[in-house]
């Protein structure tokens, strides 16, 4: 019997049409991604797991085949599994079949293992989309390793099959106990956005197990396993099917045969169809069967007036999309959709904006933001759904056949739909801004901006909405089945979200796009309101042309035909719609070539290829003249007018430049960014321009007598930014804004000589654009780059002055102090000059700010801030109280007598330190919501502060030479200094928490480094991952093995050589020898391993009983100690170690009883500590000074103490 | 007057529904008999406006409806062969919904109008419940309240009988026969019985193709005097079907009995039958 079902299910399913077009369709995805994975589109830069990653690397391999099956396949599999069943209902099949004497279990159990049969064969053709992909001669050679069918194979039998049976018998069973199609596709958006969810929640380091197993895919287990994997892993490792894999695996196919046997518990074969099973019982027709004359004469009914005009029209409009409305309204589902939303919303809210696992305070526009964005795939598929069952509805309920043939223009019926569905949108953001009131209530937060929620979901959300439901109303017109419909729809949408800007470029090309928006505080939409609607007319004036089109092609009656249809849309009764359909098109065209003329004409536009071309040409052209000696800036004074409503920006100052070298200067090479306009320019001597590029800005100035060494000459200069049209990308920063500009001088102000950090960096792109191998950094013993600093290649120390100018109602900020402050013909100056010598490198500020003053030690501590955001001020005064406090008492004297934090918009986020001047994100640390009461939050904010406070030493009094590790001098010190500053505000437990994160980002980030893992002696400036994190923690982890005294003691006669000295400038290899000096015999391997090496340990504690005997307790441990030193492709082998190691034995969870460093050689080791009271754990590393692979075994508890006191 | 002309419809799989359908109706209660398959509902629909023909015109009056169909929507009355009901919607809602979609704007006449029509048709006690429990016969009454909305001129009822049961069929007929003044009205049916008891003129369409057009009276007295019957046993009614035209062997009181159709007496037992309709529509048909 089962084999019969089986058999015939199957050959059905052969023969059907749709199971070729499922497989084509994956086929090609399949194939499409592995053309970009592998680099087949010059232009389109999409790696997955790094640069030194192959495209068909196992790990890749298993991401794109498993993610294309789990996301595009699962749709399928809901389709196909889904059906299963529910086919014999929508057919009417059922009552035939289940009065055979077929067995329940025969008949569902066949049905299911066919329809999933079907669906694995499905599910390969990713796999062969791929294999073909990758062997296509458009991939890059260079990116693709030879096929390895392994890793095809090991996907689909760790992850495809499990995979499909458990999604499978998921929405197996919700078919046989919901017995409708439209729940079974509910069920599916609810099985996306949960997963979506719950993988957001468990996403923290503490939850990582439990997310691993929660995830019903595998994925999580899958990055648990690889997460801190080097790329030679990733290319040469499958994932094994044990540990957490095994146990997710083993979990979901246990709770998928639970689901499978409750789902066939729920069926019976006297179920019958879900939504047919609301019939009522008929009514009995009890009317007299004799003849009785009815007064049934159209002439004799009471007398109407009809219309047809356009008011009538207008009026029926009306009703008909009140009667939309109300139906939705009544609909069942949509109100399950829309608790199903709040549910999600109020989970979601719980994670808002994390940062160092902190979250932040529910300002409006990070709850609308958090919210919105978690609501946005939900509304996606909710409109792609509902414009579905509104354009079928009324042939869905057979009403078709009456309502099709009333009166009433296609347009009636088109617009009514359409205010449906915009009347449903406009509930799920009222949704959204409900939802986000109470979160706000709840948390204890009253300042609701209403009309900010109002503004953000309806100007700017919901705009996208209404177009997505314009687009799938006229995909569902032209279509002759619902479910072809949706298919299309959420192809093209993922086309239109992922692919088109990739393969397309412009956005001109890519569906209701538009340049992006951010909203901040401070600049408010600021000026991405204008450029956000002029491409919303463009893609608005589109959709009118689709809405004409699908209201002309509206499907009336059973003619599905769309020829015919064509022909009837072309009769002259419709020529309004057409002159509607051609003002569109027009309004498409002009709108088109607007945007063009902003952004190609105005503005120059560059695809990241081009922009890479123009580097490349860049170094082609002027790398002969690197080594050309320059003068070096020494002073610069300026006139800065900031225009912040016209995003202008007027300067006029003078360089004064200073022979340093030991040659005769007979040409000065001014270099500027080419959208400045340039007024004037010229010295104070005769020069001769020799060459002008106006593509690079490059002049090339002829002095008629040379630059003697040691001799000066000024530079003077008028130049203008200016702000024309809008671009195709919104950018924030470095050009003045409405309120809350921040651009620093390499924006706009000229610099000497060629800047070698303007060519191609990245070694794939230059090999691309014909350049050879380049070093990422200059060699450490390059003794000429000493002659440079790392930050400023054109000046060392300098002095300074500036006036800057805004509007009257903001303070405009440049580092220095204000000397004077004044108004003139309505302009506000500020006049700031520097006392002491800094680095070339300042910038200029002007907003509305609050400002709030402290004076400590005699330095005046300020911070500019955004009214509303006070939230925070105190941690960052506090900030900067502690820093400035523990570096004058432990490094040198503060240079200045101030320090001035202030915040500018979150177009980017991070912190900044100038001389004496901090900038500072809104998008980091103002909104933060600390709480001090959990142990688990890190004071960001304070920490933040005392981060770029200690770059006042580390960048504004040392500065490094102009080689590989400099930017450890400041990067990795000044993380040093804020770890000690937060260690000692926070103690040593808050600490721990904040190290694990930076362990674990430093693990995460080196497994998917692009060039090679340097050692921290020789980072490189773009490693971030080992100057903040490695950093950190190795330069807290000496202060513990060294000694505080000793370790700062090194700092200190380090920045007594260094500080404030000009060429030639430190190398980290003075700053390790300084170390080494202060370190005894016994350590100076540590400082080897860390700052010479990549070391990495694998510790853990195998074993540890507590014996009790005698009212003594000694904790009986055996530990694990294993050395790595990892190559800088991230392969490691390991070492020989007889290194110290920190174990400490606790009471409670913190509190010590036995803290004490012990020398382990590799292997196990067996250890007894006494200890003086009952002990709870023992851990090894608990300060984490050595940076541990697996940090989740280095710690047991103790408690078989009571067992033994027993015996 | 509705003139059908040269009228032809192919579907995409290959069924050619119709094949140049002509016809000309005129006021009052037209019959269009056929077996099922027959292209009845494909020209029913195409006169209604929701299907386009291949070639082939359809004027009512001077509208064009394959070119005017908003036009022809405006004087039409549609009661179609089959149609569901909207969840949670009571007839009355769905005979307002319809009113205004008819174009009749205004709220006092429209509720009038409902109201009227809902006594007319006997379904104004049960007006406030859904659709969706309506019997068979309740529901075809309903039908014809919302195709009379409007003032009609033309009025399409497609086989409104099927699936009801021999009461229910009589109460619709009663009804329908109350209809018919200065309109066209178009009956579809497949039942002989109901060309007879409600229609003057007709025509007969099988294999999308109109094979016999008239009044019914005149056609069965055409075929007065030519039919006769006799029994027969079950293995024999083949050989009566190549000796003879036959009309219909159909089963009576346990047995077969043969009709045929004969100018003279055929003689071998055959017995005179008064001609029915039913025969002329089995004679067309087989």
């Amino acid at each position: 019997m089962f084999a019969s079902i089986f058999s015939f299910e199957v050959r059905r399913l052969v023969r059907s049409i749709s199971t070729y077009i499922y497989f084509l369709i994956l086929f090609l995805v399949g194939f499409l991604i592995a053309l970009i994975a592998g680099g087949a589109f010059k232009e389109a830069n999409m790696q997955f797991g790094g640069e030194k990653v192959f495209a068909n690397a196992p790990t890749i391999v298993d991401a794109l085949f498993s993610g294309i099956d789990n996301f595009v396949g699962l749709i399928i599999i809901v389709a196909v599994i889904g059906n299963a069943v529910l086919k014999d209902f929508s057919s009417n099949t059922y009552t035939m079949i289940f009065t055979t004497p077929v067995s329940k279990f025969h008949y569902l159990f066949g049905r299911f293992s066919a329809s999933l049969f079907i669906c694995l064969f499905i599910l390969t053709a990713p796999a062969f989309g791929m294999m073909l992909g990758y062997a296509t001669p458009w991939v890059n050679p260079d990116r693709v390793t030879t096929l390895n069918m392994a890793s095809y194979a090991y996907t689909y039998l760790q992850t495809i099959i499990p995979n499909t049976i458990i999604t499978g018998t998921i929405f197996f069973a919700v078919s046989l106990i919901a017995r409708d199609i439209f729940v079974i596709w509910l069920s599916l958006i609810v099985f996306f956005v949960a997963r979506g969810v719950s993988n957001s929640i468990t996403s923290t380091l503490d939850n990582q197990t439990l997310a691993a197993l929660t995830d019903p895919m595998g994925n999580l287990a899958k990055r648990a396993l690889s997460k801190y994997w080097s790329a030679y892993e990733d290319n040469h490792l499958y994932y094994k099917l044990r540990g957490l894999f095994l146990a997710n695996r083993l979990i979901w196919m246990g709770l998928s045969c639970i689901v499978w046997t409750i789902g066939y518990s729920f069926f019976s074969f006297t179920s019958s169809p879900r939504r047919l099973a609301f019939r009522k019982p008929k009514l009995a027709d009890n009317t007299k069967l004799t003849f009785v004359p009815s007064f049934i004469r159209s002439s004799e009914l009471p007398a109407v007036t009809r219309s047809f005009t356009n008011s009538a029209n207008l009026k029926n409009l009306w009703g008909l999309s009140v009667n939309e409305c109300v139906a939705l309204w009544r609909n069942t589902y949509f109100r399950i959709i829309m608790l199903f939303g709040m549910v999600l919303l109020f989970l979601s809210a719980t994670q808002l904006g994390k940062i160092y696992e902190t979250t932040v305070f529910p300002v409006t526009y990070v709850i609308i933001e958090q919210l919105g964005g978690t609501f946005l795939l939900f509304m996606i598929i909710v409109t792609i759904m509902f414009s579905g069952e509104l354009v079928w509805k009324s042939r869905d309920f057979k009403m078709s056949n009456i309502v099709d043939a009333l009166p009433v223009p296609n347009w009636v019926f088109y617009v009514s739909k359409i205010a449906g569905l915009i009347f449903m949108q406009v509930l799920l953001l009222a949704v959204i801004m409900l939802c986000g009131v109470v979160v706000q209530l709840f948390k204890g937060y009253t300042h609701i901006e209403l009309l900010l929620y109002v503004k953000y979901l309806l100007g700017f959300r919901l705009i996208d909405l209404i177009m997505l439901a314009v687009l799938a109303v006229f995909v569902q017109t032209l279509v002759s089945n619902k479910y072809v419909g949706y298919f299309i729809i959420v192809l093209f949408y993922i086309w239109n979200t992922t692919f088109a800007s990739i393969v397309l470029k412009r956005s001109l090309f890519v569906f209701s796009s538009d340049p992006g928006m951010v909203y901040s505080d401070m600049n408010s939409f600021g000026h991405g309101v204008f450029p956000y609607y002029v491409f919303k007319v463009y893609w608005g004036a589109f959709c009118i042309l689709l809405a004409v089109l699908s209201s002309l092609l509206w499907a009336r009656g059973s003619e599905n035909n769309l020829r015919l249809r064509w022909i009837n849309a072309r009769h002259k009764a419709n020529r309004t719609s057409w002159r509607v359909a051609t003002a569109a098109l027009a309004l498409f065209m002009a709108a088109g070539g607007y945007i063009y003329f902003n952004t190609s004409v105005l503005n120059t536009y560059r695809t990241d290829f081009q922009q890479e071309e123009l580097q490349a040409q860049y170094e082609k052209k002027f790398k002969k003249f690197e080594h050309a000696p320059q003068p070096k800036i020494t002073d610069v004074q300026l006139s800065v007018d900031i225009f912040p409503q016209e995003r202008g920006l007027h300067t006029a100052g003078t360089f004064v430049l200073q022979n340093k070298s030991k040659f005769a200067i007979d040409s000065v090479h001014v270099l500027l960014t080419a959208s400045i306009k340039v007024n004037a320019l010229g010295f104070s001597r005769p020069a001769q321009l020799l060459l002008n590029d106006s593509d690079y800005a490059y002049r090339i100035y002829k002095l008629a007598q040379p630059l003697q060494p040691g001799d000066t000459i000024t530079l003077s200069f008028n130049l203008a930014m200016e702000t024309k049209g809008f671009r195709e990308n919104f950018s924030g920063l470095s050009r003045p804004l409405y309120n809350g500009t921040f651009v620093n001088n390499q924006d706009f102000l000229p610099s000497i000589g060629y800047d070698h950090n303007y060519e191609l960096a990245d070694n794939s792109q230059r090999k691309k654009h014909e350049l050879g191998y380049r070093p990422t950094a200059n060699a450490i013993t390059d003794s000429v780059q000493y002659q440079r600093n790392v930050f400023t290649h054109d000046a060392d120390f300098i002095t300074f002055d500036a006036t800057v100018s805004t509007v009257p109602d903001q303070i405009a900020v440049a580092p220095g102090y204000l000397l004077k402050e004044w108004t003139d013909k309505g302009r506000r100056y500020f006049h700031y000059k520097m006392d002491g010598k800094i680095l070339n490198f300042y910038s200029f500020l002007s907003a509305r700010y609050t400002v709030k003053k402290e004076v400590f030690n005699n330095v005046s501590l300020e911070i500019y801030y955004q009214t509303g955001h006070e939230y925070n001020l105190n941690r960052m005064f506090n900030g900067m109280k502690k820093s400035l406090q523990y570096y004058t008492a432990q490094f040198s004297p503060y240079q200045h007598k101030q320090v001035r934090i202030l915040e500018f918009p979150r177009y980017a986020t991070f912190a900044q330190s100038f001389p004496n001047t901090i900038p500072f994100s809104e998008g980091i640390g103002f909104i933060a919501d600390v709480d001090d009461s959990s142990k688990e939050n890190v004071d960001y904010p304070f920490y933040v502060t005392a981060h770029e406070v200690a770059h006042q030493w580390f960048a504004h009094q040392i500065v490094g030479a102009n080689v590989e590790g400099s930017n450890m001098l400041s990067e990795s010190l000044a993380q040093y200094g804020s770890i000690m500053v937060l260690e000692k505000e926070y103690g040593e437990d808050r600490l721990r928490k904040f190290l694990h994160i930076e362990m674990d980002n430093y693990l995460r980030s080196r497994a998917n480094e692009a060039e090679k893992e340097k050692p921290l002696e020789r980072v490189d400036d773009g490693q971030g991952y080992i100057l903040y994190q490695k950093g950190g923690i190795v330069m807290h982890a000496m202060n513990k093995y060294i000694g505080e005294d000793s370790m700062n003691h090194a700092l200190r006669r380090f920045i007594d050589r260094y500080a404030f000295q000009g060429p030639p400038y430190p190398t980290t290899l003075d700053f390790v020898a300084a170390l080494r000096q202060s370190t005894p015999d016994s350590l100076q391997y540590f400082i080897t391993d860390a700052f010479e090496k990549i070391t990495i340990y694998d510790n853990k504690i195998t074993a540890a009983k507590l014996d009790s005997t005698g009212g003594k307790y000694t904790v009986n441990v055996t530990v694990d100690s294993k050395k790595l030193s990892a190559d800088s492709t991230g392969k490691e082998t390991p070492v020989a170690s007889n290194d110290y190691i920190e174990i400490g034995v606790y009471k409670k969870k913190n509190a010590v009883l036995s803290m004490a460093m012990y020398k382990l050689k590799g292997g196990e080791t067996k250890l007894l500590i006494p200890v003086s009271e009952r002990p709870y754990k023992v851990v090894i590393d608990p300060r984490l000074l050595v940076i541990d692979k697996k940090l989740d075994d280095n710690e047991q508890k103790l408690d078989g103490g009571s067992v033994l006191d027993k015996k | 007057m509705l003139r059908i002309s040269n009228l032809s419809k192919t579907y995409p799989n290959g069924v050619k529904a119709l094949t140049d359908v002509t016809l000309n109706i005129s006021n009052g209660m037209f019959g269009l008999l056929g077996p099922n398959g027959a292209g009845k509902s494909t020209l029913m629909r195409t006169i209604a406006t929701l299907q386009d023909a291949d070639s082939g015109t359809i004027m009512f009056g001077d509208i064009d409806v394959a070119k005017q169909k908003q036009e022809l929507r405006k004087v039409l009355g549609y009661l179609p062969q089959e149609f569901g009901v909207y969840p949670k919607v009571s007839a009355e809602e769905m005979l307002h919904y319809i009113a205004r979609l008819k174009g009749v704007a205004n709220d006092k006449e429209r509720k009038e109008l409902v109201k009227a029509l809902l006594e007319q048709v006997n379904l104004y006690n049960h007006r406030n419940k859904s659709l969706g429990g309506y019997s068979g016969g309740m529901k075809q009454r309903f039908g014809i309240a919302q195709a009379l909305i409007g003032n009609p001129k033309l009025i399409i009822v497609d086989e409104p009988t099927a699936g009801l049961d021999p009461a229910e069929r009589l109460r619709f007929n009663n009804l329908l026969s109350e209809i018919g003044e200065n309109i066209v009205i178009i009956l579809s049916t497949h039942l002989v019985d109901d060309v007879s008891e409600l229609c003057e003129d007709m025509a007969i369409i099988a294999g999308g193709k109109v094979v016999q057009r008239g009044n019914p009276e005149d056609l069965v007295l055409g075929l007065e005097n030519k039919v006769w019957s006799k029994r027969v046993g079950k293995d024999e009614v083949s050989r009566y079907q190549s000796e003879y035209k036959l009309i219909l062997a159909k089963l009576s009181g346990g047995s077969m009995k043969v009709f045929i159709n004969s100018d003279t007496d055929p003689g071998n037992g055959f017995k005179p039958e008064h001609a029915t309709l039913e025969d002329i529509y089995f004679s067309n048909i087989s």
